[in-house]
This record gives C-alpha cells, sequence and structure tokens, in this order.
C-alpha cells in the first residue's frame, strides 16, 4: 500500500532567511540515509537552513507518487526532490518536477525511458542498459544453453529491464522457454497461474526481472514446483530491509548490486554509521540516497537556491567543476543527467546470507 | 496673460516628455498586446499541435489496445508464436503511446486516469500472457480463465481510455474556452489602444492649439499690427519658455522699433527740416544770383534809362521855355516837337522798366507753354544797350516764334545767364559779336548762343557749380549750372563748347510746346483782358484812390475826358469813407499805399460793396509781390500796369463800366 505521509519537516535554526526545502519521497532506508546525511552536513558545518519535506512512497503505484510530486512542488522553497523509490514512480512523478522546475534526482530508478523524463530529472545510476548488459553476460557465463523462465513486472522497471537483456543477451546462449509477466498486487488466481506457466515449462534458472517484493509473493509456491532452482534479477532483487531466509527459500538468488557496500572504506563507514543512527543496516539505496542528499546540499553551500540552478550545478560535476566524491565514489552526471556506476553481481544464499 | 503666471518652462520638454510618456504608454499597451497575442498565438499553436499530436497517440492507443484485444480474442492462436509476438508487440505500442501521454502536461486528474489505464493494461497483458502459456501447456481451463480475466481488463482499460480522454477533452474545451476568452481581451486591447490613441490625439490637438497655435496666432496679429504702424503693441509671454523667449525677443523687438521709429521720425524731420532750409537757401541763392545780374545790370538800365529821362527833362525844360518866347510854338508844333518825342521817349523808358520788372518777377516753378522769342525780347532789351555801350553786337537771328515747355522766369533767366556770360567773356576785348539763332526740329527747338570771345577754358566743367573763370567778386560761379539746372527741369538740356572760328558756343535744347488757353497761365502782360475801348457811360461815378498825387491828378484829368463824376482819394481809409457815403460805379485803386493796401480795400468792398467787385480796377507798377502777381495770373483784367497809356487805361475803364 501506499503510505503518504509527512514525516518531518526539519528546520534548522531560523537565521532569518527562507530556508532551502529539498523533498525526500523515497524508501524508508533512502529516507533515512538522506536524513542522516542532512544531519552529517549541519554537523559538518552546513550554515545554510535547509528543510525537508519528506514523503514515503515505496510502491510502483502512480496515485501515491503523483501526490506525493504534488505535494512536495507546492512546498514554497522546494528546489529539488531525492527520489521515487523506484523507476515506475520516478516515471509517473518526473512531469510533475519537470513542469515545476524542481531537480528530481533518483536514487536507483534504472528504466530506460527516465533519460527522457525532462531536463530536471537526474538519477545517481546509469540506466537498465547497463545491468542488462551484465546480467546477459551473467546468464551467459553461469547458465549458458539451459532452460530459462523469464517473467518480468509488467511496468516501466520490468518491461525495460526485460528488453535490455534479451538485447543484450547472445543469440541462443540459453533457451527461454517461458515468458511471461507479472503484476504488483497480483491476485491469488494470477500467482497461481503465473506460478503454473513457469513450473510447466521446467526451467533451469528462473530470470526474475521484477522486485524482491513481488518475488516474496510467487517464491513459495514456485520454490514448491521448481525446488531449487536458481533467480537471477537486476538491482530489484536487492533484499529488502528486514531480509531474513531462515529456511533457505531466498538462497541462489543473484542480482545485481548498484553498490558494493563492502568495496570500500567509505561505505563500510557510511554502514556503521547508519546503523548507530538507525539501528540497521543501509542497502544500496540508502547509500546513493546518502550520496544524492550529500550533492545537494553541496550545491546549497555554493549558493544554489532555485531548482534551474541546482539542475545546472549537477551539470557542472565533472565538467565545470570536479567530480563530487561521494561515498560510493565520484559522481557526475551526463547530458540526460544519468551518473555513471560500475554494477556488480551478488547472490544471497550461503554466500550474500541475505 | 493675468493672475499668477506659471514659471516658463522648456515646450521642448514639455513635447519631448508627453511624446515619451505617450509613446512608451502606447508601446507598453502594445507590447502587452503583442504579448498577449503571441501567447494566444502560442496557446493556439500549441493547443492545436498538442490537440493534434493527441489524436494521433490517442488513435495509436486505441489502435495497438484494439489489436492486441483481437489477437487476444483468437484462442485458436494461443500457441502460434506470430500470434504472441503480435500481442506483445502490440502492447509495446499501448505501452509506447501511453508513456508518451506520460510526459505530456496533464493534470492530477488526468495523471491519475492514465495510471489506471497504464495498470489496467499491465493486467490485461498480464492475463492475456498467462491464457497464452497456460493453453500451450494444455491447461485449458486455466487458460480460459486468464481469458475471462483478461476481457475483464479489457473492459475496465477501455473504460479507462474512455474516461482518460473524455478528461483530455474537457481540458481542451477548457483551452477553447480560454482562447476564446483571450481573443475577447485582444479586442479589449486592440478597442483600449484605439481609445488610447485617439485621447492621445485629442490631447496632443488641444495641446498644439493652445501652446502653439495660440502664441503664432498672438505673435502674428501683433506682427500685422506693427506692420501697420502700431508700435505699442506687445505679446503677452506665453507660459512655454521657447514662446516666452520669442515674446520677450518680439517685446524687445518692437521697443526697439518704436525706438528707432521715434529716432527716424526725428531725424527725418530734420532732414525736412534741413531740405526746407536747403530750398530755401537754394531759392535765395538762384535769387541772389538773379538779383546779383540784375544789379550787375543796373548802372546800364540807369544810364539807359537816364537817356530817355533826360529827353523827356530836356524837351519839358524847352517846351517851357518857348512858351516864353515872343513867338510861343503853335499846338501843331508842340504837339509834333515836343509832346510826341516826350511821349516816344516815355515809352521807351516804359518798356525798359516793363522788362526790368518782367525779369524780376519771380518763377513759380510751373512749367508750360512759353513763346520762346517773346522771353529772349526781354533779356535782349535788357542787355543790348549794355552790349552798345561796351562795342559789342547783340544779334538775334533766324528764331523761329515757337513755344517751348519752360517756366517764364528761369527761361529769362537761363538766357539772361548764356547772354551775361558772352557779354563778360567778349567785353574785355572791346568787341565781339553775340549772335543768337535757333531752329525747330522733331519736337524740340534748339537755341544757340555763339559769341567770338575767347572761348571756353574747360568746356565740360562750366555747368559745374561754383566754376569760374572769373576773377573774385565778378561772379557767383553759379550762373551757368543754373542754365543745366533749369534746362533740365524744362526736359531741355544745355551743352557748352568752343567754337571752330573761335568763341564759345551754348546750346540750348527745348521741348516745344503748343500754346494752351488765352494767357497760358502766365501773369497779364500789358495787352491782358484789354479789349476795344467802348464807349463809357456819361456821368459815371468814379472813385479813384490813389497816393501819389500825380497820379492821382493824372487819372482825374484822363476820367474827366469821358465826362466822369470822379470821386479822389489818397488812401484806402478814406475811400472806405467815401464809398460808405457815396455810391460809386467804379471803383479804380493803386495797390500799394500807406496804411491799407488796395486788395484789403478789395476785400472791404467784396464783404461791405459785393456789387463792386466787379467794377473794381487796380492800376500799380508792382506785379513782382506774390499775393498781386497770384491776383493778377487770377484776374488780369482787374489790373492796368503802370507806366499806362491813355488809350490803354480808358479801354479798361470803359470794359469795365460796360
Amino acid at each position: 500500500m501506499w503510505t503518504t505521509a509527512l514525516l518531518a519537516a526539519l528546520a534548522l535554526a531560523a537565521c532569518g532567511s527562507e530556508p532551502v526545502v529539498i523533498g525526500i519521497a523515497n524508501g524508508t532506508l533512502p529516507t533515512q540515509a538522506a536524513i542522516l546525511a542532512l544531519e552529517d552536513g549541519r554537523a559538518s558545518g552546513l550554515d545554510v537552513p535547509v528543510d525537508t519535506v519528506v514523503m514515503l512512497a515505496a510502491n510502483t503505484l502512480a496515485a501515491p507518487a503523483v501526490s506525493a510530486a504534488e505535494a512536495i512542488v507546492a512546498t514554497p522553497g522546494v528546489i529539488a526532490v531525492l527520489g521515487h523509490s523506484n523507476s515506475a514512480a520516478s516515471l509517473t512523478a518526473a512531469p510533475i518536477y519537470n513542469q515545476a522546475g524542481v531537480v528530481q534526482l533518483a536514487t536507483h530508478s534504472t528504466a530506460e525511458i527516465y533519460s527522457q523524463a525532462g531536463p530536471y530529472s537526474f538519477r545517481m545510476v546509469p540506466p537498465d542498459g547497463q545491468q542488462g548488459r551484465l546480467i546477459a553476460e551473467f546468464l551467459a557465463a553461469e547458465f549458458a544453453g539451459r532452460r530459462v523462465a523469464l517473467s518480468y513486472i509488467n511496468d516501466d522497471y520490468g518491461r525495460g529491464l526485460r528488453a535490455a537483456v534479451l538485447d543484450a543477451l547472445p543469440e541462443d546462449a540459453v533457451h527461454i522457454v517461458v515468458d511471461v509477466p507479472h503484476i504488483e498486487r497480483a491476485t491469488p488466481d494470477m500467482v497461481r497461474r503465473t506460478t503454473l506457466s513457469i513450473s510447466d515449462a521446467d526451467p533451469d534458472v528462473v530470470l526474475w526481472l521484477s522486485r524482491a517484493l513481488q518475488l516474496a509473493d510467487y517464491l513459495p509456491a514456485l520454490r514448491d514446483r521448481i525446488g531449487g532452482v536458481p533467480f537471477v534479477g537486476g538491482d530489484g532483487m536487492i533484499p529488502v530491509d528486514g531480509f531474513a531466509n531462515p529456511d533457505g527459500l531466498w538462497n541462489d538468488i543473484f542480482f545485481v548490486r548498484l553498490v558494493d557496500l563492502d568495496a570500500r572504506a567509505e561505505t563500510r563507514r557510511f554502514r556503521e554509521h547508519f546503523r548507530e543512527r538507525f539501528g540497521t543496516d543501509p542497502d544500496d539505496a540508502a547509500a546513493l540516497a546518502y550520496d544524492a542528499m550529500t550533492v545537494l546540499l553541496q550545491g546549497v553551500r555554493e549558493g544554489v537556491r532555485s531548482g534551474d540552478a541546482m539542475r545546472r550545478y549537477l551539470l557542472s560535476l565533472g565538467r565545470d567543476r570536479p567530480p563530487f566524491m561521494g561515498i560510493t565514489g565520484p559522481l557526475s552526471f551526463d547530458d540526460e543527467g544519468d551518473a555513471a556506476r560500475d554494477y556488480v553481481m551478488a547472490t544471497t544464499g550461503p554466500r550474500g546470507g541475505r | 496673460m493675468s493672475g499668477v503666471r506659471k514659471a516658463p518652462r522648456s515646450l521642448r520638454r514639455t513635447v519631448l516628455i508627453g511624446t515619451v510618456t505617450f509613446t512608451v504608454l502606447l508601446v507598453m499597451v502594445f507590447v502587452g498586446l503583442v504579448r498577449v497575442s503571441s501567447t494566444m498565438r502560442a496557446d493556439l499553436s500549441g493547443a492545436t499541435s498538442s490537440f493534434t499530436e493527441e489524436q494521433r497517440i490517442a488513435d495509436r492507443l486505441l489502435r495497438a489496445v484494439t489489436r492486441q484485444l483481437v489477437t487476444a480474442s483468437n484462442f485458436a492462436g494461443y500457441q502460434d508464436d506470430a500470434l504472441i509476438a503480435e500481442f506483445r508487440s502490440a502492447g509495446d505500442e499501448v505501452y509506447a503511446e501511453i508513456r508518451r501521454y506520460l510526459f505530456r502536461d496533464l493534470t492530477p486528474a488526468q495523471r491519475m486516469e492514465l495510471e489506471r489505464v497504464k495498470e489496467q493494461h499491465q493486467r490485461l497483458e498480464v492475463t492475456a500472457s498467462q491464457a497464452f502459456e497456460l493453453f500451450a501447456a494444455g491447461r485449458t481451463e486455466e487458460a480460459t480463465a486468464s481469458a475471462d480475466a483478461m476481457v475483464g481488463h479489457a473492459i475496465e482499460l477501455q473504460n479507462a481510455v474512455d474516461a482518460f480522454l473524455l478528461l483530455r477533452e474537457e481540458d481542451l474545451s477548457r483551452l477553447s474556452a480560454r482562447q476564446a476568452d483571450t481573443l475577447e481581451y485582444i479586442s479589449a486591447g486592440v478597442g483600449l489602444i484605439a481609445v488610447l490613441l485617439l485621447v492621445g490625439l485629442v490631447f496632443a490637438a488641444r495641446f498644439l492649439h493652445r501652446r502653439f497655435g495660440r502664441p503664432i496666432d498672438e505673435l502674428t496679429a501683433a506682427a500685422h499690427a506693427i506692420g501697420r504702424g502700431d508700435l505699442a503693441v506687445r505679446v503677452h509671454a506665453p507660459y512655454d519658455d521657447e514662446f516666452a523667449q520669442v515674446g520677450d525677443a518680439f517685446n524687445r523687438m518692437t521697443d526697439s522699433l518704436a525706438t528707432a521709429k521715434a529716432s527716424l521720425e526725428d531725424r527725418n524731420q530734420q532732414l525736412v527740416d534741413a531740405l526746407d532750409e536747403l530750398k530755401a537757401t537754394q531759392t535765395e541763392l538762384i535769387r541772389s544770383e538773379k538779383m546779383s545780374a540784375t544789379g550787375r545790370m543796373m548802372a546800364g538800365l540807369a544810364h539807359e534809362l537816364n537817356n530817355p529821362l533826360a529827353s523827356v527833362l530836356g524837351y519839358g525844360e524847352l517846351l517851357s521855355a518857348r512858351f516864353d518866347d515872343p513867338e510861343p510854338p503853335t499846338l501843331t508844333e508842340v504837339r509834333h516837337d515836343f509832346v510826341q518825342p516826350m511821349v516816344a521817349e516815355a515809352g521807351r523808358a516804359r518798356g525798359l522798366v516793363n522788362n526790368l520788372l518782367r525779369f524780376s518777377r519771380r518763377s513759380d516753378g510751373d512749367v508750360s507753354a512759353i513763346p520762346l522769342k517773346e522771353a529772349l525780347d526781354i533779356v535782349v532789351g535788357l542787355r543790348e544797350y549794355a552790349f552798345e555801350q561796351a562795342g559789342l553786337r547783340l544779334i538775334v537771328a533766324d528764331l523761329p516764334d515757337i513755344h517751348v515747355h519752360a517756366d517764364e522766369q528761369r527761361m529769362q533767366q537761363v538766357f539772361m545767364n548764356v547772354v551775361n556770360n558772352a557779354f563778360d567773356a567778349m567785353q574785355p576785348a572791346g568787341r565781339g559779336t553775340l549772335r543768337v539763332s535757333g531752329e525747330a526740329r522733331d519736337g524740340s527747338v534748339v537755341v544757340w548762343f555763339e559769341d567770338t570771345g575767347p572761348g571756353l577754358p574747360d568746356a565740360e566743367r562750366v555747368f559745374e557749380p561754383f566754376y569760374t573763370t572769373k576773377a573774385v567778386g565778378e561772379g557767383t560761379g553759379l550762373g551757368l549750372s543754373l542754365v543745366h539746372r533749369f534746362m533740365e527741369g524744362f526736359r531741355g538740356s544745355a551743352r557748352a563748347s568752343n567754337r571752330p572760328d573761335g568763341g564759345a558756343r551754348i546750346e540750348l535744347t527745348f521741348s516745344a510746346a503748343r500754346p494752351a488757353g488765352r494767357d497760358n497761365g502766365r501773369p497779364p502782360t500789358r495787352d491782358a483782358g484789354v479789349g476795344p475801348a467802348g464807349a463809357p457811360r456819361a456821368g459815371a461815378r468814379i472813385l479813384v484812390v490813389e497816393d501819389e498825387a500825380p497820379l492821382r491828378d493824372l487819372q482825374r484829368r484822363l476820367l474827366a475826358r469821358i465826362d466822369a463824376e470822379i470821386f479822389l482819394a489818397s488812401a484806402s481809409e478814406e475811400a472806405v469813407r467815401l464809398l460808405e457815403d457815396q455810391d460809386v460805379d467804379l471803383v479804380v485803386s493803386d495797390v500799394k499805399m500807406p496804411g491799407g493796401s488796395g486788395l484789403e480795400l478789395f476785400h472791404w468792398v467784396e464783404r461791405n460793396r459785393p456789387d463792386l467787385v466787379d467794377r473794381f480796377l487796380f492800376v500799380t507798377g508792382d506785379v513782382g509781390d506774390p499775393e498781386i502777381a497770384s491776383f493778377a495770373e487770377a484776374e488780369p483784367h482787374r489790373f492796368v500796369r503802370k507806366p499806362f497809356q491813355m488809350a490803354e487805361y480808358l479801354a479798361r475803364v470803359s470794359a469795365a463800366l460796360a
């Protein structure tokens, strides 16, 4: 369900000047990371009053995304928004932000079409073509000639990632035996029929181009019918907060990590810092949200006071300015507002453990 | 201007400010209108483009949805990969069209409706795909259930699309209404501009009239007034600085003009006075020149006059002595040997005096037809004795008897000056001849004065004023210059040259004139008004007023010859008393008398005895007096000139009594 709640309007000490407002429309972990970044920024001497308007919006449905976007752009002084939590929501909200001249910095929206969302739409990750190639290479390498059951979530993310994978997948590298979409909030009948379609194809591997939340709906039935067949997916398969795998149900699931939190000392420190602050581990999106909020605050430090100025500031990184050095590495944006980033494949189960 | 006058300000600045303000206002309104118009045009264009684009999107969307539904409804082909590919292709097209919509400007409601379309489409595709796969797997029942669900989603999708398109249509309708409103605003704006222009023009016209027209009219009226000579006119300094400056300058100019005019009038008066003085001086100078000539003649004339007087005196004494002789002369001898020579000599003297009087008259400056020979005769009569006494000869030959345009007195002076000049030139040699001749040519008469003197040392300068070769005191130097000037006044000319065989030649050219009336306007001559002597009425009562006793007695004796009853008075006062007591038929009066003059007596008669006005004669020897000359010129028949001959006298009396 969509949950719309105004969590906080965090104001700095009023200095008599209008505060800069940054909206946050994201899931819980990215939102916490953004707030942590703001707190860290203030602690490091940010003397510009910055308020945040936070809209928790974690699902892919349009109505909450539109409502959140409308509420954010209606807030006086807002110059940027950090969100949304997925490609579908980000794409739905993008026209509203572009029309209002508010920078939209999506943390982990990877849909190809987001590059065309408008001049004010930026994202912390590259489009799906990159992870599509990575997934295709992984399939070709690990499951060459095997029977692959493809199921994708029938929204912007799933359709785009499916197209990217199929484009990058070498011909005859694998044998796709079924290609069925699924949908968020699927009815039990729909889940059952999808499960039947996949199991009837007797796959060696399931290419699940969807989100972990949806997989959670299907996985028990699928494990019953196809056993320990491995699952391969994109960044949407990153285990959600509170992920647990007590019965090994989630073993052998391969997915794309947007950020390897173990790879850099900065991300490791971030993880510890986050854990200390919120009592839980951050995910990839949280790390990206931390960097996203930090780069926006850096713009504010450098005098940005409007959406257009922020847009120009972000585009200047790596061009007129050096790339922004975040915890996830150097950050800059191309003409479509996409950041460059190296993905890695990860797995749950015995290796990942979560 | 009256009342408190505003400080002048610059008209140029006012016009500039007004023009700029009005222009800025107009430009602002115009720019606003253009912007509104541009916005409207952009809106219209955008709306049209958007409408067209959305129509295309909607068409494609509906077509793709239809394609997908048609494909999905073909259950027989669910195992056909081509059909499935067609279904997916149509689905991709539906997805793309929905995405196109999503990137357009949508209201939140539209966006939500479109999301519903997208969601229903997703569900349609999912159920359709499940049906395909289940049918392929032989799960017909499950496949059919999925297909049924697909149909439900298809209906939902169709409803969602319809609802979305309806919202867009409503939006376009609102846009169209807004365009209509904008058109109304533009029309109102155009109307506002027109009104502004009209009001601006009215104000501009009023402003131009007040600030330009009125001052210019006032300046024009003032200029006309000045042109009429009214230098007291002043213009009121208008409100604007430029016209205030012009007005001040105009008033200063008028002040200067008034001052200059007064100064000019003063100087003009001075010039008039100076001219009058100059004319008087010139007249006096001319008169002096004439008197100088007359004076120089006077000794000769006195000598010439002495001769007849001596004869008269001699004959008188001789006659008186003869009456003492034992044999007194008979009456025939007295008449033949004494009286007739005395009358002849007295007549000679009378002629000389008459010539002198006629020469001595003042000129009135009027040019008329004058008998040339008569004028020359007077001069010759005055100078021939002097020539003879000096051993010189004065010959008048071949002179045409013709009238010329001239003033008689000035023409006499011309001849006199030329004759005197020749006389003076030849006199030192004690011999010489001045030959006067002339001839009539086409419309003119040329008279030559040729002497045998030494000639002219510088013929070109002889007519210059004050040029003279005579010794100091022997001439004024004006004689020949006056000749030149008078001849020009006659529209004639004077030329001087030396004769080839010696001597000087003065050539005078006159314009020939046709003789005018009876006396040509000239003063009365000796014959003027003298008609045939009629038989005087016997017993006529005649009053003779004469201060000179001999002349009074002479007239008594003359009048006794016509049996008149004669009353004598020695002064005009005595004559008045007689006229008051006596009834007379004729008054014969001298002009110049001690006490009242003859003219005063005449004026008394005009007032008190008007019956005698036509029977009043003057006997005078002086017609040089201007008043007498004027009277004599007007009524010459009233005058008997002294010395008179008995016949002339009696004829005039008889005519008056007739």
